[in-house]
């Protein structure tokens, strides 16, 4: 048997070409010409071992070891979580309860202050105490219709100033219906404000996977999330509002009618012939994250981490002169899993698609009050928010990273997410606008 | 004596030229990309192992002994290979393959006339052989191994290589005969 025809094929096919890989150079640049200290710093004999395990490693075992990090902490998480929600639930820190001296409204004083020491758990159900509340008001008022203070106050001022004009009946007596249409009034502009208020603009902050890192592997990564922008938003309501809606109806309208010396008695008063607006003004949330990223092969990625979001608001009630300056701060921390598809891998650059979820825990938020006449600080407060919001996000964006050098990348990710309801009374932009554009940037460190 | 033009690139490569390695794929990923998939029938898993060929070039370059014209290109293709042999080795088993009993056993010696095939038909018959059988093939054909370096290469038996070879050699003859007849039934 000959063995021509065989030598006739290894002869003929001997200079034969095939069809080079898309994007083979691209890859192969990337890898020896991108990191180079990386290949160089490797020892000559490790190749076969570095080139496979950055082929085909064992994935699965990846995937469950990445999976594995991630349910971790989740675990603590949501065990922090559960903690937090327990230990600080109806706590709440009025500093701000007062004593009336007017001799002719003792009565007032007294009931009130008794009612606000009675009713430190308002929060979240205050709509109820405030329909006790006002009957044991409008009670005591009874017998003293002819304080002259109370009438003052009541008496149109404030009413007028709480812009009450829909729910206002028509008014026999004074001094007792004065009151419990005040009441409605604070109610409806809570309401009313409440929903805008929803403008608060908190924002979700996702990690982003980042680096190439690690010894053998070189597939993991660590990242380091160090800005977030997007856009702050600005709300603004005819009247006074608070933040949280019901607390105003309770002890700020208490206060009001306690004594004239009462911090917001006097914003009001200064203001009962001007026009008064809130304006809510949302800061820009600021973020901060670090993160682990595995790559499964060339493409694919996964990743997890831990967030830290801050979203600070400001609530300005009043006029330029008087007025109620709330500051709102609520904290998040939040962990992310995220998938990532590189599209692009060139020196120096690289374009990605990236989806995944962020879970977000509200570890504390504090509201603060100035009370502001004439320019003057008058009275401050400051409340711990009592509602803890667990607050469940997806997102997916596309994101470029430019190298600055072989270990340090900028990357910028405009992206879209889209934020399911938490069961909280605490208002955010996530409930009113649970879609929304961001722009997420920052720093990524590739460690060897 | 004036160095070559594959001796001043590699000399290049040694340097770690970014140039130079991008001229030495320009001028051999063509051919390198057909030796490749000689052995490896996945797109994706040729990209794979010519990535990491070139890596391996790239990190064993001080090795590489000028040794006269083509030195170069042999040096490359054998670390082609190689790596094509271990992706084959690690992602099947060359000894399970295709059952031997549904081969038929052909004695046919006939010569087949290569001349009218082009070679794009040709590289397509022999990748369409069954793993284990291409791969004897390709080492006994184009890389001139013995039955004894195939197997020992492969990890399988001498007759197991020979037998493997004989009969991907008859499976080939008989692609080629039935590409004729499509060929000339074509014509008539």
């Amino acid at each position: 048997m000959s063995k021509d025809w065989l030598n006739d094929l290894r002869g003929k096919m001997e200079d034969h070409t095939g069809d080079v890989p898309e994007g083979l150079w691209d890859d192969i640049r990337s890898e020896l010409f991108d990191e180079d200290e990386h290949i160089l710093g490797a020892a000559p004999t490790d190749v076969k071992g570095q080139i496979k395990s950055n082929t085909y490693p064992k994935l699965t075992t990846l995937v469950y070891r990445t999976a594995s990090v991630a349910a971790v902490l989740a675990f603590v998480f949501f065990g922090i979580n559960h903690l937090f929600e327990n230990s600080i639930k109806n706590k709440i820190v009025e500093k701000n309860v007062r004593s009336g001296n007017s001799k002719t409204e003792s009565v007032i004083a007294q009931s009130s202050s008794e009612e606000i020491n009675n009713s430190n758990s308002y929060g979240q159900d205050n709509i109820l105490k405030n329909d006790h509340i006002s009957k044991i008001f409008k009670d005591k008022l009874v017998g003293n219709v002819s304080s002259e203070t109370v009438k003052n106050l009541l008496n149109g001022d404030v009413a007028h100033i709480f812009n009450s004009d829909e729910q206002q009946k028509s008014l026999d007596f004074n001094n007792q219906n004065q009151i419990s249409s005040q009441e409605n009034t604070v109610k409806n502009n809570d309401d009313d404000f409440s929903e805008k208020e929803e403008l608060l603009a908190i924002n979700e902050l996702d990690k982003k996977p980042d680096l190439p890192k690690i010894k053998t592997n070189k597939s993991w990564m660590v990242s380091v999330l160090t800005g977030n922008a997007s856009s702050g938003s600005a709300g603004q309501v005819p009247g006074y509002a608070t933040f949280n809606g019901s607390n105003m109806s309770i002890s700020d309208v208490f206060h009001s009618s306690s004594t004239e010396l009462d911090p917001l008695t006097q914003v009001l008063l200064a203001n009962q012939d001007q026009q008064v607006d809130a304006k809510i003004k949302h800061k820009m949330p600021v973020t901060f994250g670090a993160s682990v990223y595995y790559n499964i092969g060339k493409r694919w990625g996964i990743g997890t981490g831990i967030t830290y979001t801050k979203l600070s608001s400001d609530l300005h009630s009043g006029s330029d002169l008087n007025y109620i300056q709330s500051e709102q701060t609520i904290h998040y921390v939040g962990v992310p899993v995220q998938v990532n598809y590189n599209v692009i891998k060139k020196a120096g650059f690289a374009g990605y698609l990236t989806a995944g979820t962020l879970i977000e825990k509200s570890v504390s938020g504090s509201l603060k009050t100035k009370y502001v006449v004439e320019n003057t600080l008058k009275d401050e407060t400051e409340e711990e928010l009592s509602s803890k919001p667990t607050q469940i996000s997806v997102n997916a964006a596309a994101g470029v990273q430019l190298n600055i050098t072989n270990r340090l990348g900028i990357y910028a990710e405009p992206g879209l997410g889209y934020h399911f309801k938490d069961n909280s009374t605490l208002n955010t932009i996530y409930k009113e606008k649970p879609l929304n554009f961001n722009l997420k940037f920052g720093l990524r460190l590739t460690l060897d | 004596m004036e160095e070559t033009k594959e001796q001043i690139l590699a000399k290049r490569l040694l340097a770690k030229e970014e140039a130079a390695w991008k001229e030495l794929f320009g001028a051999y990923s063509g051919n390198l990309s057909y030796v490749c998939s000689r052995y490896i029938i996945e797109k994706d898993d040729v990209h794979d192992v010519l990535q990491n060929s070139f890596i391996k070039m790239f990190r064993s370059i001080d090795s590489f002994q000028y040794r006269g014209n083509g030195s170069l290109k042999a040096w490359i293709t054998r670390i082609v290979i190689n790596e094509s042999l271990r992706h084959l080795k690690q992602n099947l088993s060359l000894k399970t393959d295709t059952d031997l009993d549904t081969i038929p056993d052909f004695s046919n010696d006939d010569e087949p006339d290569l001349e009218s095939i082009s070679k794009e038909s040709l590289m397509e018959m022999i990748r369409s052989l069954p793993d284990g059988y291409r791969t004897v093939f390709n080492l006994y054909v184009f890389e001139e191994k013995s039955h004894k370096e195939i197997a020992a290469i492969l990890g399988i038996a001498e007759n197991s290589s020979a037998s493997q070879f004989h009969r991907a050699k008859a499976m080939l003859v008989q692609k080629v005969n039935e590409h004729k007849m499509i060929k000339k039934a074509h014509y008539e």
